[in-house]
């Protein structure tokens, strides 16, 4: 097959997703704004409350026009979705650069190129038509909205080109590391540390420039629909622009100085005596261990930064009297304690933890599809036992994660020189764990009937049902549209007390989709690709 | 048959076939794989599955294992369905896959002690003696394997467990021709130890040299089943032969070779059977260079089926 075809097959299904889905929520915002805030008097008054609230600028960066509703729009969904898309794109490049050569299977397509700097030539340029496509998802969302083509058009490359940056990143780390795990965990701790970054400059007035030092803030000060200062939009497009071709130009440099399946990172012979290795169990959490790692130090971040940002944002909610009807809105209740924005924020790690529960089960996928399980299988594993492990492995740092995120609230609450409970915090994480549990059993289910649609199942419900729960919210629209959403049921934990027993019919519905998921799956052929 | 039960003592008189499948069938949607295959193994026999790429050789074995459920038909291994006992059946399988694909981040000596373990414990000194014999350093990472070091691990994983049954799938897909020799002296032990192998292949030497009874698989259809003498009657090679001089004898009258094309000092024929009547009328010459290839199994068949050979019962 010829080199850029396999590519684009690649990346065309995710790109055209998140460009639709980018295109809706942009489209929908723009919308609900205009219902909410229909007159000159209800923006006056938005701007008053919220363009001062410092801990909202951490959390979606500074808005500098929230008076009109492109201002808005991009303000309230411009860093959320330049991280997603910063996301998307270093899983998309990590998958094409290294987990294919991981595999193997791009081993017909090495034969077929000159050499290996030609397949990654193409795969750049495939990668960046991808990064142009989710951008233009974003364009067309804001014309579909009314919101003027300038700021569509900066808003589009904002996202392409925050994409190509974070891409080209990943370019970079899929030459150093050799498994695609270890490429996508460093190019992330990048990405997690340019987020934590902008969010401590935008929430300070002393440390802005700090914003300079991360990639998503040169993004961010491209401004689209704001009041953008001219040098700075220049300096940070020519930032992002010579910092993408330096990256890519430098994997280039690196695929041409290592072997096919070899990387950076690891001296190939490193004399660590085998350790023993008897069981299932064993084998996942081997396989688990650096995942558990990265996934843990994620997690712990988004707690730190909502536990820092927590005081603050309290104390404008309670600061201001309209703003309660405003937030609601934003964020769909009151905010106006600590407990109160934390128990709604966790959701953001509820967000987190139910990928990470999909991941597991796409994991299992890849053994299946690389054969990798026929060795287990025939050697005596049952195919149940097999699936019961990676899920308990699964179900075990879902808690052991959502602990440390607790436990780094807690920690960016007393750094703000606030204090909440421990037990409070960790309880408001550990509550997530349930709905997690939902999204395991989905994907399970996904695995078991359809597994070549293991992938699609595991991020797509996941995203589906926060967009129903984030633009349902925005248009008001009615209770059962958003109880549709296992989000919805979710219980601010600790603002008011876990409620067990929505909890166990969510864990419940996870438990059954799992027993249903795992008996197709002992029936089924076992698919190698 | 009755469904036997699934205790099985190899050697007792009666006892269940190593393999036996009834009418098995594979459709993968419209597109069958594998139709209407019955083949009975007996305990201790080396049985080889010859078919070109795409005959459903890998299917048929994927059902054995109970990987892949059939469309129609069943499979018995030492008695056990592997229908309703798939890990009965199991118990007595040690496989050899056609491509391993190592855990990137185990080491080979990781895998090893996983997979035996799996089995419920092996033999550390049998694991070290056939390390030592496929030369292979089982301290590497998975990923730092080559092809053919990958199918070691699987190869000594398989004979470190002294299984009844080893099915192997085209198991020598990337072995050096000297691991080969070695792969081959292992059939050999495993032969003398009274276990049943059973090895797929592509390659008709391969299976000319090691097995005792052959099933021919082409398009999803069993072809044949037979012994090694009725294969010799199918197999030929293509011979390229460069002369020096004009040559003297006529090629065309020397026993078994056929479609000869003479082109100066140029012949290229097909042999089949025994060389020796060629030799002899080659003695006299004076040769430049002799070539001699085995054709792919495809290109036999073609030729098997064009020339209307003698045999063809159950032929398609
Ligand atoms: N999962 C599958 N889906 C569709 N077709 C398949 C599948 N597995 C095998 N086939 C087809 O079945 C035929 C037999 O394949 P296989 O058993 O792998 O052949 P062999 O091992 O003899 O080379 C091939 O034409 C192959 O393309
Ligand atoms: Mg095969």
């Amino acid at each position: 097959m010829n080199t850029r075809r396999l590519a684009v097959r690649l990346l065309r299904r995710g790109a055209l997703i998140w460009a639709a889905l980018i295109a809706v929520v942009l489209f929908a915002g723009a919308e609900a704004y205009r219902a909410a805030y229909p007159l000159a008097a209800d923006r006056a008054r938005l701007i008053a409350t919220l363009g001062s609230s410092r801990g909202l600028d951490a959390l979606y960066g500074r808005g500098t026009n929230i008076g009109t509703p492109g201002g808005f729009v991009a303000w309230r969904y411009g860093s959320t979705v330049a991280t997603v898309v910063a996301l998307w794109a270093l899983l998309a490049v990590t998958r094409i650069m290294r987990g294919d050569e991981e595999s193997g299977r791009n081993e017909i397509l090495m034969a077929s190129v000159p050499g290996p700097r030609d397949l990654l030539d193409r795969q750049i340029l495939v990668f960046v038509g991808a990064a142009v496509v989710v951008g233009a998802g974003a364009t067309v969302g804001c014309l579909a909205g009314g919101l003027g083509w300038a700021g569509a058009l900066t808003y589009g490359g904002m996202l392409a080109a925050g994409a190509a940056l974070f891409g080209a990143l990943a370019a970079v780390t899929s030459q150093l590391a050799a498994s695609r795990r270890r490429a996508a965990s460093s190019a992330g701790i990048v990405l997690g540390a340019s987020y934590l970054i902008r969010a401590i400059a935008d929430a300070s007035s002393d440390r802005r420039w700090l914003a300079w030092v991360s990639p998503l803030g040169w993004v961010e000060h491209l401004d689209a629909y704001g009041h953008p200062r001219t040098g700075d939009v220049v300096v940070a497009a020519l930032a992002i622009v010579v910092s993408s071709v330096l990256l890519f130009g430098l994997a280039g440099v690196l695929r041409a100085r290592r072997d096919a399946g070899a990387g950076f990172y690891e001296s190939a012979g490193s004399t660590r005596p085998p350790r023993p290795l008897h069981s299932l169990r064993g084998l996942d959490w081997r396989l688990n261990a650096g995942g558990l790692v990265g996934w843990t130090a994620g997690v712990g971040v988004v707690g730190l930064v909502l536990g820092f940002i927590a005081a603050d944002i309290a104390k404008y909610v309670a600061d201001s009297n309209n703003i309660r009807s405003t937030l609601a809105h934003v964020a769909g209740t009151s905010v106006a304690t600590i407990k109160g924005f934390l128990g709604l924020s966790f959701s953001v790690i509820a967000v987190v933890v139910s990928v990470y529960a999909g991941t597991q089960i796409i994991a299992a996928r890849t053994q299946e599809e690389s054969g990798r399980v026929d060795a287990l299988l025939t050697s005596g594993a049952a195919r149940l036992a097999w699936l019961a492990t990676r899920i308990a492995v699964a179900i075990g740092v879902l808690v052991a994660v959502t602990v440390a995120g607790g436990f780094a609230a807690w920690a960016g609450v007393r750094l703000s020189g606030q204090s909440i409970g421990l037990v409070d915090c960790v309880k408001g994480a550990v509550s997530t764990v349930p709905l997690a549990v939902l999204f395991l059993g989905l994907t399970t289910l996904a695995f078991g009937v359809a597994p070549r649609l293991t992938t699609l199942v595991a991020f797509g419900a996941v995203a589906l049902s926060y967009a129903i729960l984030l633009i349902g919210g925005l248009a008001q629209a009615p209770q059962w549209v958003l109880d549709i959403s296992p989000f919805s049921h979710l219980a601010p934990v600790p603002a008011v007390p876990a409620d067990v027993t929505t909890m166990a019919a969510l864990a419940g519905v996870g438990a059954l989709g799992v027993l249903a998921g795992g008996w197709v799956f002992n029936r089924r052929d076992v698919a190698v690709e | 048959m009755p469904s036997a039960p699934s205790a099985a003592s190899p050697g007792a008189s009666g006892a269940p076939p190593a393999i036996v499948t009834e009418g098995l069938t594979k459709r993968f949607g419209d597109f069958t794989a594998l139709d209407d295959l019955s083949i009975t193994v007996a305990p201790g026999d080396v049985y080889g599955f010859l078919g070109p790429n795409g005959a459903g050789k890998t299917t048929a074995i994927r059902m054995l294992l109970g990987l892949a459920r059939p469309t129609r038909g069943r499979a018995r291994i030492f008695g056990c369905d592997v229908a309703t006992d798939r890990r009965g059946a199991l118990a007595h399988i040690a496989h050899v896959p056609g491509e391993f694909n190592a855990w990137p981040t185990l080491r080979g000596a990781e895998m090893l002690d996983l997979l035996g373990s799996l089995r419920g414990g092996y033999d550390a000194k049998r694991r070290d003696e056939l390390s030592e014999r496929f030369e292979f350093d089982p301290s590497k990472r998975g990923r730092e394997y080559s092809k053919g070091n990958r199918q070691k691990i699987a190869l000594i994983a398989a004979y470190m467990m002294d299984p009844d049954l080893l099915v192997l799938d085209e198991p020598t897909t990337g072995l050096d021709p000297l691991m080969e020799v070695v792969f081959r002296d292992c059939v050999e032990d495993a032969r003398r130890r009274g276990q049943t192998v059973f090895i797929s292949s592509h390659i008709l030497s391969e299976v000319e040299a090691l097995c005792d009874r052959v099933a021919i698989l082409r398009s999803g259809r069993l072809v044949d089943v037979g012994t090694l003498e009725d294969l010799r009657a199918i197999n030929t090679r293509d011979v390229h032969v460069s002369f020096k001089r004009i040559p003297v004898a006529d090629l065309g009258t020397v026993p078994g070779v056929e479609q000869l094309a003479v082109d100066g000092l140029d012949a290229t024929f097909r042999l089949r059977g025994e060389p020796t009547p060629l030799l002899h009328a080659l003695s006299g010459e004076s040769v430049h260079s002799i070539d001699i290839r085995e054709p792919s199994l495809e290109e036999l068949f073609l030729a098997f089926y064009r020339d209307d050979a003698p045999k063809e019962t159950g032929a398609s």
